[in-house]
């Protein structure tokens, strides 16, 4: 509690950068949510596949074990 | 559809994996060496290429660069090819950025073992090579986003992102970090000074951390974790969320390096501020990954990839949150300059950067040589001992680091430090140093394993240099965003829109930190007794750099009064401006230097005592594991630099007067005879024209100029009765002991005095023989002379012995005495 306390004292005593800085930043985040999270299932599904989408059957069939 | 069939280039994957794995065994080699110095002098060898200070960034550019930097190439060449559907952009490419890297390394390598060091931690290169870095870097650029041009998949992976994001920062933050101004071929100096060179330097340095040892990491995770699970990533949108964020916050935390010090308590604040909220896409990464494994957690108890992987990604975790709270003032005053840092950033490299690289080519090079592992059983084994490793490694650094933080704080009910003598804090943890070294060992043994187990991986199989791919031509789409397409799914399909806005996210942060500084004289108070460094102080500072000496002592004097009381008055932003580079260091492994010079002042020491300090650190205190100099002594001083560098330095502000350069070596000899003479008068046979006086004067420099007149660091010189004499055995041998310790080395181990200090066994007294005089001496000393007070050094208890034992020698009559000095006095 006292470190929150301490945080926001200095947060109020050193000017405007940081206030800026963390407005700024605050914004991009929430929006950034927004934005994700009303993206359509199908095009977030699909991007998640990505990794496992091998284009290559015809080699390394035996690295199926480490 | 109709589909086309394209070879990855496997052959640039495996070249870089061979590096990856060479290179780290040469760092991790490095890396137990210095823990061995660190442990015991001895490892030093005595030899200039070999000392802590020299080998110490070899360790560190070698890890990051070399192991960490050839394994982000590994899996963005392999895992880039595949997720883009394409060959990479250009082979010539490829293969440039592969041996330019290679040269770089061994470059570095030489150079600095030469001591050719900016002495900016991760940034120590000098220009050249920085050039170098900076086309090899560019080439690599260019042939990712080229592969990204022509590749056949609409939308970038959220790994792709992390590639980006990493070269962009890198790129930036080289550039500017980088700027300096050649004196010669292999020497330059910054552009920025002190403060200025500090903040843009851990910008840099925090930054260094964050887009080449995480971000791309991270890249790697996303890939080849789902991979080797065989399921997709927990999250994508949380895997949108955490990329963003990150890069966005990553870049403003660099001042968290700079708590407690000279810089305005606005930016300290904002590092704080920005490395606490760090911890949210952190651990959002983290959870993303360990929840891939959701339904496959079985597993991990059998699939070595797989347990490198979790103890990676938790790792990842551990870290991105001891490393906020270590950015947080309350736990920063404790754990900043000691060996927690160390702990800290050895649980990212060695278990985050060392257990991904590891899984992730025990996934590569069998599918590279279309072969099975050779030994899945000498995997796991590997697995254990890097575990056990990277544990006996961390935990005995955070107790040390505890221990030390607590030993320099602690005072006595009287007022005074506990533990003045910075050694005995030293001598406390070097246990520790042991069992660290111990976990290096552990550590280095698995990943010879490792790399023998790779070896007959190989052997075994046959290597697939252009794997076939049958892949879909990408269809084209409109460049405009489409009817119900999301801003960011369009973003994720156009690299360059999708490129500025990562600079943009870079970039803000790094103005709001850095611009306010750009102006020294507008921001910095300026102090007026400042004076810019004399040419031999100028050359000695150059040789503190060469040496590394920043790596073991910080110039950073913070306003603690446990600080204040140790060191000397605390260090104020005005007395760095003529400083190219900063020297605050960030770490203490002895103690801090910025009073050094400070007449009278409790780090002050004689130029005799440097002198045979930097020949003998152990012969003037037995404990102490600083490595010698020697060399300091026999070589000549080269003067010829010493105009190019006054010019350089007028150049960039410095005031000199106009055309000193041309007389600057005049009153460099000046300088130098001066202190010649001195040693000279103290018996030692020396010319002026060596680096150990250029070295001495550069000390007695260190905080002289902020000094009052007067001496306001003076040492209280109120006269203290002496105490009642011990007699008894058992104080007398202690007292021995501590005579050993704190005298012998100035007066002889029996007291019949040497080049340095008087015979104390005669009747010859040179500041009154009674015993009140003799304590008084003793309490206070003559640091104008030489000898220090060691009422700075030892408890009230300590000198009573070492007093009562001073006094028990006299009449003693050792062999070789010295003549006799002072006034008669008998008892």
């Amino acid at each position: 509690m006292k470190l929150i306390q301490y945080a926001l004292g200095e947060f109020a005593a050193n000017g405007i950068y940081q206030a800026i800085a963390l407005i700024i930043f605050m914004l991009v985040f929430i929006a950034i949510v927004i934005h994700t999270y009303s993206l359509k299932k199908s095009f977030v599904d699909q991007m998640a596949q990505s990794p496992l989408d091998e284009s290559n059957p015809n080699v390394n069939s035996k690295t199926d074990q480490p | 559809m109709e589909t086309e069939r394209i070879h990855y280039d496997n052959k640039i994957v495996k070249y870089f994996a061979y590096a990856t794995i060479f290179w780290g065994l040469v760092g991790m080699l490095v890396g137990l060496l210095i823990a061995l110095q660190l442990a015991h002098p001895i490892f030093n060898f005595n030899t200039a290429f070999l000392t802590f200070g020299r080998i110490r960034p070899i360790h560190t550019n070698a890890v990051i660069f070399a192991f960490v930097g050839n394994a982000i190439f590994t899996g963005v060449y392999h895992s880039m090819q595949r997720l883009l559907k394409t060959r990479m952009y250009s082979d010539l490419l490829s293969y440039f950025h592969f041996w330019g890297w290679q040269l770089i390394i061994v470059l570095a390598a030489i150079t600095l073992a030469l001591g050719f060091t900016m002495s900016k931690e991760y940034a120590e290169l000098e220009w050249p090579i920085d050039i170098m870095i900076a086309v090899v870097w560019l080439a690599f650029g260019y042939n990712m986003f080229g592969t990204i041009a022509k590749r056949r998949v609409q939308h970038l992976y959220v790994a792709i992102w992390f590639y980006i994001a990493s070269w962009v920062t890198v790129t930036v933050l080289h550039v500017f970090n980088s700027i300096e101004i050649p004196v010669s071929l292999l020497k330059s100096y910054p552009v920025y000074a002190g403060l200025q060179d500090a903040l843009v330097q851990w910008w840099y340095g925090h930054n260094a951390v964050a887009f080449f040892l995480t971000t791309p990491y991270l890249g790697l995770m996303y890939y080849y974790l789902p991979k080797q699970a065989n399921r997709p990533i927990y999250s994508y949108r949380m895997g949108i969320i955490h990329f963003w964020a990150l890069v966005f916050i990553y870049i403003w935390t660099g001042p968290h390096h700079l708590l407690y010090q000279s810089v305005p308590n606005w930016a300290q604040t904002l590092g704080t501020v920005f490395s606490v909220m760090l911890i949210a896409p952190s651990w959002g990464g983290m959870i993303n990954g360990l929840l891939t494994l959701r339904g496959a957690w079985d597993r991990v108890r059998e699939d070595p990839v797989l347990k490198f992987m979790v103890v990676a990604v938790t790792a990842y975790g551990m870290s991105t949150f001891e490393g906020p709270m270590m950015s947080t003032k309350l736990v920063n005053a404790i754990t900043h300059f000691t060996d927690w840092t160390i702990g800290h950033v050895h649980i990212g490299g060695m278990a985050w950067n060392g257990f991904l690289t590891f899984s992730m080519l025990y996934y590569l090079i069998p599918r590279l040589f279309n072969t099975k592992l050779y030994s899945v059983k000498w995997a796991n084994t590997h697995f254990w001992l890097g575990t056990l490793g990277i544990l006996l490694y961390a935990i005995p650094l955070y107790w040390a680091a505890i221990t030390q933080s607590l030993m320099w704080k602690e005072f006595t009910e009287e007022g005074f430090l506990r533990y003045p003598n910075f050694m005995e804090t030293v001598v406390q943890i070097l246990p520790m140093y042991y069992t660290r070294a111990l976990g290096g060992l552990l550590y280095l043994s698995g990943a010879v394993l490792f790399v023998v187990n790779i070896v007959k991986t190989i052997r075994q199989g046959s290597f697939v240099a252009d794997e076939v791919a049958e892949v879909q031509p990408l269809p084209t789409y409109p460049s405009n965003r489409m009817e119900g397409e999301k801003r960011h799914a369009w973003l994720e399909r156009k690299p360059l829109q999708f490129t500025f806005w990562v600079i943009v996210a870079v970039v803000i942060a790094s103005v709001v930190s850095i611009v306010p500084f750009l102006s020294v004289k507008s921001n910095i108070a300026t102090i007026e007794s400042m004076k810019p460094y004399s040419p031999l102080e100028l050359q000695g500072r150059d040789i503190y750099i060469r040496e590394g000496c920043y790596t073991c002592h910080s110039q950073m004097v913070r306003p603690f009064r446990s600080e204040t009381e140790r060191y000397g008055d605390y260090a104020k932003a005005g007395e760095f401006v003529y400083d190219h580079p900063f020297q605050w260091g960030s770490k203490r492994t002895g103690p801090d230097l910025l009073r050094a010079g400070v007449p009278g002042g409790k780090m002050y020491k004689t130029a005799a005592w440097h002198y045979n300090h930097f020949l003998d650190p152990q012969k003037m205190n037995q404990q102490s594991i600083m490595p010698a100099y020697p060399w300091l002594i026999t070589n000549a001083l080269d003067t010829s630099t010493t105009a190019a560098k006054i010019r350089v330095m007028k150049w960039l502000g410095v005031p000199y007067p106009e055309g000193y350069e041309k007389e600057a070596n005049k009153d460099l000899m000046h300088q130098a005879s001066q202190i010649a003479a001195e040693l000279q008068g103290n018996g030692i046979d020396i010319t002026p024209d060596k680096e150990i006086i250029a070295m001495i004067a550069y000390m007695h420099k260190l905080g002289r100029d902020i000094a009052l007149p007067g001496g306001n660091e003076k040492t209280e010189k109120d006269i203290k009765p002496a105490p009642d004499l011990l007699e008894d055995e058992s104080s007398l041998t202690q007292g021995k002991a501590l005579y050993a310790t704190y005298c012998a080395a100035c007066h002889g181990p029996e007291g019949q005095g040497n080049a340095v200090g008087p015979n104390l066994t005669d009747n010859y007294w040179l500041h009154g023989g009674t015993n009140d005089d003799i304590f008084h001496s003793i309490y206070n000393g003559f640091p104008e002379k030489g000898m220090p007070a060691q009422n700075a050094m030892l408890k009230p208890e300590e000198l009573q012995k070492v007093f009562s034992f001073v006094i028990s020698i006299i009449g003693t009559n050792p062999p070789n005495a010295k003549a006799p000095q002072g006034e008669v006095f008998n008892r």
